[in-house]
Order: structure tokens, then C-alpha cells, then sequence
């Protein structure tokens, strides 16, 4: 990079970091965090509702687990849990 | 500041003084400064000239007073729920004086322009609220009943999650406080295209890959962009960036039905009737805006760049000398040439150029001591972000020229 290039460069990192720091700036990028913060949070409702149905679902298999008829029945419930368990995401 | 501008400290007053008694009720809602203030982010109001004016005002003021009221009972989901997604950018809203005063005009403006959407935001933030504390009840009975059973989880059993492989860590991704917190499930993040975009962009020979990859990516996040515009009301959160005119198509098609911004790289700019197809469906719903064209050319880029940004737009359009080009331009122009980002000049800045500002930002984020020097850190890289990426300035102009229309009680009653 030539002498003028790289002054050039500096020149303009310069505004550039003016710029960021204007009032202007602040506020648009204040805007912009709540706007995203807004709809990251909102987003997650699908997500967590989903998990929830999942959570739930182990609950009542984990309460259905008194109700195996016999040991291996009891077996094959748990590993059902623990698969189920294994996929929560 | 607007709305009483002239007419506010006189009404009241001067109603009583000529016919002797108080003016009508609504007009004493007026005492209270707090819901003065609150009207202060909506529109002018009528000129009061007669009883029927007075009257008319009065009503539009009960009407508001009751959506304040509703606010009032909201405000706090909503800006507590600002707050948490504020604290993933390492932003503690309750230490930041200027960003809480920011959000609370952001609520005020929002609730003004657009009540149905502010209330709809304060129903999921309190949906929000109500699921998380669903979520820790029902882990704590599945913990409780695990541990009653003797149930314990084995690695063989479990998936590559760090936070299942042992129980007591299997809700950890769902523990606010938990260091594991990064790695809770989460939607799948939009810029997910763009990234793989970029990292093809400066790769012309592995086209094929580039398409593969895009392909999958898109078609993964095609049921996240409907489930989330459906849960959010989100409009332009989704950028579709397609290789080939086919994909492009199909990109367009499913990001104007759930009103989404789109952006595209290496259109064929040969294929006129594709490229008129997309304008035509611009031209036709004006909530779709940023949308940006450019080509790997880098003069042609920067000069993109530059008329994107003086015609208001964040993004780019394609400059070359194809036929249409200046009727595109100028459609694009009428549809969004309305402001300026702030005073940022783009002319002088590359897309380069500002990439390797947000890696100098980066670097710096990585050796930053506090969380306020994160915050600042990050809040610059948004908004660098939205330059590069987003039509920030535009969002907000849609915002106000639909508010101008479909506004609040008092917009809605004056257009009746």
C-alpha cells in the first residue's frame, strides 16, 4: 500500500470512527438493538414452545414409568425417555 | 412534539372561560403531564374551533387515554423483554440511562404509529414470560422424577449437545443464568445465507458447492421464516441471497409472501423478464424495500454502492448499462429515495472497507476488559451491520408512511 493510499485509508477510518460516534449514529444503532432484541426474543416463543411440548411429553412418560408392566417393559420405557431427552433442541 | 404544538395549554381553559362550566371530560385528561408527554410522540390535532371541534377533540383524547392506559400495563413485559434480548449484545439496559431513555421513546413511537403492533409485541413478551416459567416448572419435575426413577443419562445415549451430557445439565441450555447459555436452542440465525454468500463470494470456481450449500441452507430456513413472520409480524428480517435467476425466483416468491427484505447476488442481469418480474412485484408492495443488486465487478460494485445509498437505500443496484437499467433505477428511486442514512457518506466507503473495520472491531471485542466496552463494540458492529446489510433508514420511512395511513384512533377517525 502506497504512502497516499494508506492516508487516505486513515483518513476515512477516521470519519468513520467520527460517524459511529455521532449522536445520529447512536441513535440509529439504538434503534436497531431494541428492534433486534425485540424480535430475537419474540422469535424464541416458537422455540420454546416446542421445547416445552417436548419437556412435557417426558414428564408423563417419566410418570407413566409406574404403570410398566414388568422390567423389560420398564427398560424400553427409559430408553424411550433417554432418547427423548438426547433430542431436546 | 407535535401533537400540541398549539392547542394543548388553550382548550381547557378557554372552554371554561366562555361558557362558564368545564370543558368536556376528555379534555381534563389533560391535567395529568405523564399522559401529556405521552400524546407529545403522536400527530397534530385538529384545530379547535367550535364546541364540535372541542367535543370531537375530547373524544380522541378518552380514546388515547385508554391506549395509554393498556401501555402503561405493558410497558414493563415489554421493556423487560428488551432488556433480556439486549444482554446478548452485553448491554445491561438498566446501567445504560440513554439506551433506556431510547426505549422508551422507541414504545412511545411504536404505540403511536402502530398500537395493534406494539400490542401484539406486549402479548408475546408476555407469552414470553409465561412459557420460560412453564419451562423451569416442568424441568423441575422431569428432574425430580428422574432422580426418583434412578435414571441417569450416558454419553452413548446422548446427543454431541454439551449441555445433555449429564443429567442436572440437561435443561442447562434453558437456565438464563447458565454459562451455557449460548448453546440453548435457538432459531436459526438469519444471516446464515449471507455467510455462506460471503464465504463463496470470492470463490467464482466452486459454483456448484456454493449452490449446494445455498440450497440446503435456504430450504432449513424457508419453515423459520414462516414460523417466525407469523409469530413476530417481523417484516424485511429475512435476506435471500440466491445464485441463479431459478433460485432467485423462488427466493422472491417466498420472501414477498411472508414480506421479507431480499437481497440477491450475481443476478443474470441477461434475463430481463426475471429481472422485470422482481420489480414489478417491488412496485407492488412497498413493504418490500433493500432490494439490492450487484455483481462481482468491483467498480461496477462501488458504483452500486454509491447509487444505492444516495437513492436512499443501505444495499445495492446494479449499474451497468443494460437496457431498463435507468427506468430501474428510477423506480427504485421513487420507491425509496426519501432519506439519507444519517450523515454517513457512503461514496467514500467500500464494502471492503468496512469489512475490515468491523474485523479491526472484532479483534477488539475479543481483547475487551468490560462489558460496557462489549456494548459499545457491538452496538457499533450493528449499525455497520445495517449499512452494509439492511435498509435501517428505509424501515423506519415505511413505518411512518403506513402510519399515515392506517395510524392511531386519532389518524383513523380524521381519514374517516
Amino acid at each position: 500500500m502506497d504512502q497516499d493510499t494508506s492516508k487516505a485509508n486513515q483518513e476515512l477510518k477516521e470519519r468513520l470512527d467520527a460517524f459511529l460516534e455521532s449522536p445520529a449514529a447512536r441513535k440509529a444503532s439504538a434503534k436497531l438493538l431494541i428492534e433486534n432484541a425485540l424480535i430475537q426474543k419474540m422469535a424464541e416463543n416458537v422455540v420454546n414452545r416446542e421445547y416445552l411440548q417436548s419437556v412435557r411429553e417426558i414428564r408423563t412418560m417419566l410418570q407413566a414409568l409406574d404403570q410398566a408392566e414388568n422390567e423389560d417393559a420398564r427398560e424400553e420405557k427409559i430408553k424411550n425417555i433417554k432418547d427423548k431427552l438426547s433430542k431436546l433442541s | 412534539m407535535a401533537f400540541f404544538n398549539k392547542q394543548v395549554p388553550a382548550p381547557a381553559e378557554e372552554l371554561e372561560q366562555e361558557e362558564g362550566e368545564k370543558g368536556p371530560e376528555g379534555l381534563q385528561l389533560l391535567d395529568d403531564p405523564e399522559f401529556v408527554e405521552f400524546l407529545s410522540y403522536g400527530e397534530t390535532p385538529i384545530d379547535i374551533q367550535n364546541e364540535r371541534d372541542a367535543e370531537r377533540y375530547a373524544q380522541q383524547i378518552e380514546d388515547w387515554h385508554a391506549t395509554y392506559n393498556r401501555f402503561k400495563e405493558t410497558e414493563e413485559g415489554v421493556t423487560g423483554i428488551v432488556a433480556e434480548g439486549l444482554e446478548e449484545y452485553g448491554i445491561e439496559l438498566e446501567n445504560d440511562d440513554d439506551l433506556k431513555g431510547e426505549v422508551e421513546r422507541y414504545l412511545f413511537e411504536l404505540v403511536h404509529d402502530d398500537p395493534s403492533k406494539y400490542f401484539d409485541i406486549a402479548s408475546k413478551a408476555e407469552e414470553h414470560a409465561q412459557i420460560n416459567e412453564e419451562i423451569a416448572s416442568e424441568q423441575a419435575e422431569v428432574e425430580a422424577l428422574l432422580k426418583k426413577h434412578g435414571i441417569s443419562l450416558d454419553k452413548e445415549n446422548m446427543s454431541d449437545h454439551p449441555a445433555e451430557n449429564e443429567i442436572g445439565k440437561v435443561f442447562a441450555g434453558y437456565d438464563e443464568k447458565s454459562e451455557e447459555k449460548s448453546k440453548r436452542p435457538s432459531m436459526l440465525r438469519w444471516n446464515v445465507l449471507a455467510g455462506i454468500y460471503n464465504k463463496y463470494r470470492q470463490a467464482p470456481g466452486e459454483e456448484k458447492a456454493f449452490q449446494k450449500e445455498m440450497q440446503e441452507a435456504f430450504s432449513k430456513l424457508q419453515s423459520s421464516i414462516e414460523r417466525k413472520t407469523e409469530i413476530t409480524g417481523a417484516r424485511n428480517e429475512m435476506i435471500g441471497i440466491m445464485k441463479d435467476n431459478k433460485d432467485l425466483k423462488e427466493a422472491i416468491t417466498v420472501s414477498l409472501k411472508n414480506s421479507l427484505t431480499v437481497r440477491m447476488g450475481n443476478l443474470d442481469l441477461s434475463d430481463i423478464e426475471g429481472i422485470q418480474k422482481i420489480f414489478e412485484a417491488v412496485n407492488t408492495n412497498k413493504d418490500v424495500f433493500g432490494l439490492g443488486i450487484s455483481i462481482d465487478d468491483k467498480r461496477r460494485f462501488e458504483e452500486a454502492m454509491r447509487q444505492s445509498v444516495e437513492g436512499g437505500l443501505t444495499n445495492f443496484i446494479e449499474s451497468g448499462s443494460w437496457e431498463g437499467r435507468n427506468d430501474l433505477i428510477e423506480k427504485f428511486q421513487n420507491i425509496f429515495s426519501l432519506n439519507k442514512f444519517a450523515s454517513f457518506d457512503a461514496k467514500k466507503f467500500t464494502t471492503r472497507f468496512i469489512d475490515d473495520y468491523c474485523d479491526s472491531l472484532r479483534a477488539q471485542m475479543e481483547s475487551a476488559q468490560t462489558k460496557k466496552e462489549r456494548a459499545e463494540l457491538n452496538r457499533k458492529l450493528i449499525l455497520l451491520n445495517s449499512i452494509k446489510q439492511e435498509t435501517v433508514t428505509k424501515r423506519k420511512i415505511v413505518t411512518s408512511h403506513k402510519a399515515s395511513i392506517a395510524g392511531g384512533p386519532v389518524a383513523r377517525r380524521r381519514a374517516a
